[in-house]
């Protein structure tokens, strides 16, 4: 069973004409970032990864693009089946911690991140119904990415009335 | 396009060109958003 299947557990439901209220953003990038790399220690397929000045496909709309910076991007609404942002934090814990005390896939980011003058960069995304709380951004996942030195941004927000 | 679906698809394109939710974008009729400089980041219609 996928690790999404099993988070699959902690699924609400979902507006099929607004879509996901909540998922997270992992990003590892820098200009000599190889993305490759990345893959080699994360395992998951990457929602966008290119080099720095490669051509990638951003959709049909947008048609073909050419790389900003090398990066390897990851965004969780494909992958976990739930509007919890606690269990899309969860699913990236998981991927960087494959066991609570393995923190080989982490020592390996930070190698390569440093080699590469590269950062991580984390975002979450949330967006309420009114009058909804905003989730707390628990701070035992800010402990566990703490030595990835990950920049952390919140996008919260409720929906209008 | 309903706000909460904007709000995600804005904020997949900002984080995937590297971009922090502070950086100015300019986004266009047809979905098309590019940064301040006229350089195409995607479109808001491929992000659902």
């Amino acid at each position: 069973m996928s690790r999404a299947s099993r988070l699959a557990t902690f699924t609400t439901k979902t507006d099929v004409q607004t879509g996901r209220k909540a998922f997270v953003t992992l990003r590892f990038a820098g200009h000599e970032l190889d993305p490759q790399d990345i893959s080699a220690i994360l395992p998951v397929e990457p929602t966008r990864a290119h080099r720095k000045g490669e051509a990638f496909f951003a959709g049909e709309h947008a048609g073909n693009l050419r790389g900003r910076t090398g990066m390897w991007f990851l965004a969780t609404d494909t992958l976990v089946d739930s509007d919890g942002l606690a269990d899309h934090l969860r699913f990236l814990q998981e991927l960087l911690y494959p066991e609570p005390n393995d923190k080989s896939r982490v020592e390996k980011l930070r190698d390569v991140l440093e080699r590469a003058h590269s950062r991580a960069h984390i975002t979450c995304f949330w967006r309420g119904d009114p009058g909804e709380t905003a989730p707390q951004f628990p701070a035992q996942f800010k402990s566990a990415i703490a030595p990835l030195a990950a920049n952390i941004e919140t996008d919260f927000g409720t929906a209008n009335p | 396009m309903e706000p909460r679906r904007f709000s995600r698809a804005l904020h997949k394109i900002k984080a995937v060109s590297d971009l922090s939710g502070a950086d100015r974008v300019i986004i266009y009729q047809d979905g098309s958003v590019t940064d301040e400089q006229g350089e195409p980041l995607g479109n808001l219609h491929d992000e659902d």
